[in-house]
């Protein structure tokens, strides 16, 4: 909140915009953290994708 | 004002140089020595091409846009909406490299030097710094690196230096006693490493002479190779293959025993840590909130310093349980990750580049209304 006042008195809709939806996100994953919740991890979502890759390329090269 | 807010060529090779060495001259040797043994040092020294093949992709494809931010070339070449989906995409990619950096921070300090002390005090003492380093200037970056990149790799050469009498050379050994395929399978994790210098992109926009730093970057990665090799070779020649050891240059320090009187000098290795991980988290994070100004065309990104730092720490927190999670993800999904954002679409650009036959040189393609000097000027407000 300390931020937000000057963007006010300046009418920086636009930047105010951005930095509310960068706290939304920080404060949502760390209630999510805080309250145990599960949410979509993105490690997981990158060893979905490449994890497949690494293992063809061990396979070609053992 | 205007020459306040640029970078040198040789503060883009220093920051360059210690952004990924931060943490690549700490990984690399236990992850090499696992997959190579003791022929690890033919693998670092193998990188050096393809290395150099990442930092011709990327500054090629900077210098094609000298007068736009990189984020921005990516609308030039693919289009307004295209390239805003890329670069948001690239956003993703640094948070999570950069929440990844920070928990391995975590987890070094909790495991090395200040294992009862929680995690969220040691975030918090990282973070409040480089929240402090961003939010004044994004000069600062460089002039930090001016000070501090001689400190972090003066005390590699220091450690290798007083480390001779311990050394047994014999430990490297037969050389190559194993498959060449072997050698070279490790091939992909340092040069991914190297491969980093994707985030100095971002700042070449804000250098004085965007070729000579593009020529910089070229000797930042041979630098790196050679103080990599160093390393790898110093753990070697101490421990032999040091497959059992987590963090075998960490161990390397208190090997160091001058006399009797000169030992147990880890500190130093921390001291180098805790330098390079707070130049590289600074880097990386400036990097992110630049391509968020760039692309939603903001009018600066100091008000984005602390909640873009919120996200940091909580995506730190929750992406990792422990330390062999962050093990798992450096050897087996992050090579292919980070050579995807770092080699595979930025070949793919400028190749579509070069078929459009589009580059940036006239002044009806600098980025937004203003002239790319008022941009620059504008940066650090």
């Amino acid at each position: 909140m300390y931020e937000l006042p000057p963007l006010i008195k300046q009418r920086m809709w636009r930047e105010i915009c951005a930095f509310l939806m960068l706290l939304a996100l920080g404060v949502f994953l760390s209630m999510a953290q805080a309250l145990d919740i599960n949410i979509p991890n993105p490690v997981q979502a990158i060893e979905y994708i490449f994890q497949p890759v690494s293992e063809w390329v061990d396979n070609v090269l053992s | 004002m205007l020459k306040e807010s640029k970078f040198t060529p040789r503060q883009i090779m220093l920051l360059y140089m210690v952004s990924v060495m931060g943490t690549a001259n700490f990984f690399v040797p236990a992850a090499t020595a696992e997959l190579a043994g003791r022929d690890g040092w033919l693998s670092i020294i193998a990188i050096t091409l393809p290395s150099l093949f990442i930092v011709f992709i990327l500054t090629t494809l900077a210098l094609r846009y000298p007068n736009v931010p990189f984020s921005i070339s990516f609308e030039r070449i693919i289009g307004k909406y295209p390239g805003k989906l890329l670069s948001l995409l690239y956003i993703f990619f640094m948070l999570v490299v950069n929440a990844s950096i920070v928990r391995e921070f975590l987890s070094f300090i909790s495991t090395t030097i200040l294992p009862q002390t929680p995690h969220g005090a040691n975030a918090l003492g990282l973070l409040i710094a480089v929240c402090f380093l961003l939010r004044k200037d994004l000069s600062v970056v460089g002039k930090v690196a001016d000070i501090l990149a001689y400190i972090f790799l003066g005390s590699f050469l220091v450690i290798f230096l007083l480390l001779i009498n311990k050394f047994q050379f014999q430990n490297i050994l037969p050389i190559l006693d194993r498959d060449v395929v072997q050698v070279l399978k490790p091939l992909i994790v340092p040069t991914v490493w190297n491969g980093e210098v994707i985030f100095l992109i971002y700042y070449l926009f804000y250098c004085d002479n965007i070729q000579k730093a593009a020529g910089k970057l070229y000797l930042g990665a041979v630098g790196i190779v050679f103080f990599k090799l160093l390393m790898i070779t110093s753990t070697i020649w101490v421990f032999g293959e040091a497959q059992n050891l987590r963090l075998p240059v960490f161990s390397i320090g208190t090997m160091i025993n001058v006399a009797n009187f000169v030992r147990n000098l880890d500190a130093i290795i921390i001291i180098a840590w805790v330098t390079g991980i707070f130049i590289k988290v600074s880097v990386f994070q400036g990097a992110v909130l630049l391509s968020l100004r760039h692309s939603f065309r903001l009018n600066n990104y100091r008000f984005l310093v602390l909640p873009s730092l919120f996200i940091i720490y909580a995506l730190a927190n929750s992406m990792f349980r422990g330390t062999n999670d962050i093990t798992k993800f450096l050897l087996v999904s992050w090579p292919y990750f980070g050579l995807t954002f770092e080699l595979v679409i930025p070949a793919l650009l400028l190749i579509i580049s070069f078929i459009r036959g589009d580059k940036s040189g006239s002044s009806n393609n600098n980025y937004s209304s203003n002239s790319s000097s008022d941009v620059r000027a504008s940066a650090t407000n």
